[in-house]
């Protein structure tokens, strides 16, 4: 088969299903289109977007913000992954932020975020995003969109039904992706990898993490053990079933090996509901066990511009199988992954990635049915309630491959496909298939502007795909990703715009931009900068030595840096730059880099200290400079360190103009 | 204005001078970045050099004689988000400069 056939086939593939009579090609799509689609998604020279659109990074490790309907990429947000834009996690500020129990990880999956909500509607504080492969949870400031804090989740791993929140940001939570022997200390995590040591040692947890109200710091509230099930995606309950929330689950087969196959065996899995308003009690009873277990706690301090890390030592197990009425079972077909509530709190939605209908469960029916003890029989201990019971209904032949649903307020859901590749609009009460519109290519997760909040805010759906092939100009093996934006204000949903994005994004949140552009910080005031080594005025700019270490006090101001000549330094001194930026004034960062630094640039926002740590390998004459272009004169923003050999008597001297040697 | 000079606005005028200014403006007439402070406090009107002070994107936009200053340093002055109380203490601590009792 030649080329042309193969990818003509990947087409078909891909695309075949209810939306495609035939096998499509490119040119066919373009058909797709609308007349008068460019003036919705054209935002004029200097115009704002009318929504933030707060995207995962994906294998990124970082979450990126664009602007909808222009699908403009404004920031990256450096998260879990070091960053070679702004020196997170090389700056000697950033680096406990990256500091886990497993020391310090450079580099981690970011799959979901969850915009902070009050009464179940956004109210643009806090980002909250998952870190999935060491088991993290990261709170980013909407002020900054700075990462503020990041607590890892001790006893799970994947944590990938994560960091979905509760109707007022009481907690967000974790959940384990991979059954996995427990971390107590004491415990032996050295089992063998067989179905019997399997069944006995593979746990899964869910955590909840409690947000403090006021300034967002996180703590693990209590943690739910469950057996040996991969906990897949999870949505809390808002209005009548706020203090419920409910995690899809796949693997209840147990199986530890082959799980494409082994893991697909039985035609129903679960949606776990879990009572958080009941766990507290048993945790305020003192019913938990007390698993204890080292993880770290990560957090920022805006005053010191410098994050923190601490071990915590313990977390609060409770164990459902003893303390009855937490933890429910509804069988769910087939492999589910998405797991959503509809803005009225009243179902929620399964999606079973292997099914080909649309389960819809009905909140009022579950608690009936817990009430009457109505049980189709129990799994590990844990009550199953009757499929029947729970049941709102199906949607009936509506794709294939669901994954992930959202809603418009309007009493519609939207529905991703990923194997049939496309969008589809029913109704939640009739169950009935109104619309569906093909995605390029293979969709993941979508999301629609307050989608999975009280009070959606409708107007578009977003389809984050997860394959790109021919929609963008080609780059080589490695391509960018794939979203598409839609109308969704009349009857049929509108392909409107292609926007490409970054590290393959998992799910995104939006919301209005009036939430948050407001507040927006725009420099940290240097009078309120509590840095340990901040230089807060030129004449205090100097360099000491205290033994092999030698803690540079370095200003920068358009355009020059304080002191720009050193000598004195040596071959093996560990020397920090401390570099404080001046300036007073929105959007007029400088950077700094020096030759051979062997670690990386930092780039410091005005007001801000950032410190970059340099150990000199080599005797020389070591440039340095400014890397943001900040002024007509940036080019002179530059200096010298001279480097001497370890042990040679050249004095510490430093200066600039006048203090300079002549 | 102020006659004699208030001490405590002269000490708050120093301060803010050392944050903020002192990279760019020696106290003298020697120009470094921009023009040294030396006799600013009579060449210049009062409300000129707030207004400098607190409002330097305007006055560069406007302003003639901050215009020919930008041709002859080249650098814009930056806008380091002083309030106008303390703009005031920054003029009490350039006539303090400029010899007033």
């Amino acid at each position: 088969m030649n080329k042309r056939n193969l990818l003509l086939l990947a087409g078909v593939l891909v695309l075949s299903g209810p939306a495609f009579v035939t096998g499509c090609k490119p040119k066919q799509l373009i058909t797709q289109v609308q007349s008068g689609v460019a003036e919705k998604v054209y935002v004029a020279p200097g115009k704002h977007d009318e929504f933030y659109n707060v995207v995962s990074g994906g294998f990124s490790g970082g979450v990126a913000i664009y602007g909808l309907p222009s699908g403009r990429l404004f920031r990256q947000i450096p998260v879990f992954s070091q960053n070679a834009e702004s020196g997170y996690g090389y700056s000697e500020e950033t680096k406990p932020m990256l500091n886990t129990s497993f020391g310090y990880q450079v580099w981690d999956d970011q799959h979901h975020v969850s915009l902070s909500t009050t009464k179940g509607e956004h109210d643009g504080r806090w980002i909250f995003a998952n870190g999935n492969n060491t088991p993290r949870i990261a709170r980013i400031s909407f002020e900054t969109f700075r990462t503020e804090e990041i607590i890892e989740i001790p006893n799970s791993a994947g944590n990938h039904s994560s960091p979905f929140i509760t109707e007022n940001t009481e907690y967000t939570v974790a959940g384990t992706r991979f059954a996995y022997p427990l971390d107590d200390e004491g415990a032996n995590p050295d089992v063998p990898l067989d179905d019997a040591s399997f069944k006995k040692n593979f746990k899964s947890v869910v955590s909840m993490i409690a947000v403090e109200p006021k300034t967002g710091r996180m703590s693990i509230a209590f943690q739910v053990l469950l057996p040996g099930i991969d906990i897949d995606l999870a949505r809390a309950g808002k209005l009548k079933s706020h203090g419920w929330i409910f995690f899809s689950c796949y693997n209840s087969e147990q199986a530890h090996t082959l799980l494409e196959v082994n893991a697909s065996q039985k035609d129903k899995d679960f949606i776990v509901a879990i009572n958080w308003k009941q766990c507290e009690e048993y945790v305020k009873a003192g019913q938990g066990r007390k698993s204890h277990v080292k993880y770290a706690h990560n957090v920022w301090d805006e005053r010191t511009h410098s994050a923190t890390s601490t071990f915590e030592n313990q977390t609060i197990v409770l164990d459902p199988t003893q303390l009855p009425g937490i933890a429910y079972l509804m069988p769910c077909p087939k492999s589910p992954h998405g797991c959503d509530t509809d803005p009225t709190g009243s179902y929620i939605v399964g999606s079973g990635k292997l099914a080909a209908i649309i389960p819809v469960f009905s909140f009022d029916k579950m608690l009936r049915a817990i009430a009457a003890k109505d049980l189709e029989g129990e799994f590990a201990g844990l009550p199953v309630l009757k499929y029947a019971s729970v049941l709102h209904g199906e949607v009936k032949k509506p794709g294939l491959g669901p994954l992930h649903t959202e809603f418009d307020g309007k009493g519609f859901a939207y529905t991703s496909f990923f194997v049939t590749s496309e969008l589809v609009k029913w109704n939640i009460a009739t169950l009935q298939v109104v619309d569906r519109v093909p995605t390029y290519y293979s969709v993941g997760h979508m999301s629609i502007p307050g989608g999975p909040t009280t009070k959606p805010h409708g107007k578009y759906a977003i389809a984050y795909n997860k394959i790109t092939k021919d929609r963008y100009l080609p780059t080589g093996p490695e391509l960018t990703q794939s979203a598409q934006l839609f109308d969704i204000t009349g009857e049929k949903m509108k392909l409107l715009l292609d926007f490409p994005t970054v590290g393959e994004p998992h799910y995104a949140e939006a919301l209005p931009a009036t939430l948050v552009e407001p507040k927006s910080k725009k420099f940290y005031k240097l009078e309120e900068n509590q840095h340990p080594y901040v230089t807060k005025s030129e004449k205090d700019a100097r360099v000491v030595r205290d033994g092999k270490v030698v803690h540079v006090y370095m200003t920068a101001i358009r355009s020059h840096l304080a002191p720009d000549n050193i000598e004195g330094v040596k071959v093996g001194d560990e020397v920090y730059f401390h570099i404080t930026n001046l300036e007073q004034d929105w959007d007029v960062p400088h950077g700094f880099a020096v030759k051979g630094s062997g670690n990386s640039e930092l780039l410091i926002m005005p007001g801000e200290t950032a410190t970059l740590k340099y150990v000199p390998s080599r005797v020389g004459i070591a440039p340095f400079y400014c890397t943001d272009f900040c002024s007509a004169l940036h080019q002179e923003m530059q200096g010298y360190l001279r480097v001497s050999a370890a042990g040679s008597d050249v004095p510490l001297t430093f200066g600039l103009g006048d203090t300079a040697k002549p | 204005m102020t006659k004699p000079l208030k001490p405590e606005w002269v000490a708050a005028g120093k301060a803010i001078y050392e944050m903020k200014c002192l990279p760019c403006h020696k106290l003298t007439n020697v120009r470094l970045v921009g023009p040294g402070w030396a006799g600013v406090s009579k060449r210049r009107q009062p409300l000129w050099i707030i207004n400098m002070i607190t409002n330097v994107d305007m006055m560069l936009a406007k302003d003639e004689e901050a215009q020919k200053l930008l041709e002859l340093c080249l650098v814009r002055m930056p806008n380091l988000s002083i309030s106008p109380e303390d703009a005031r203490s920054i003029l009490e601590f350039m006539r303090s400069n400029d010899g007033e009792p």
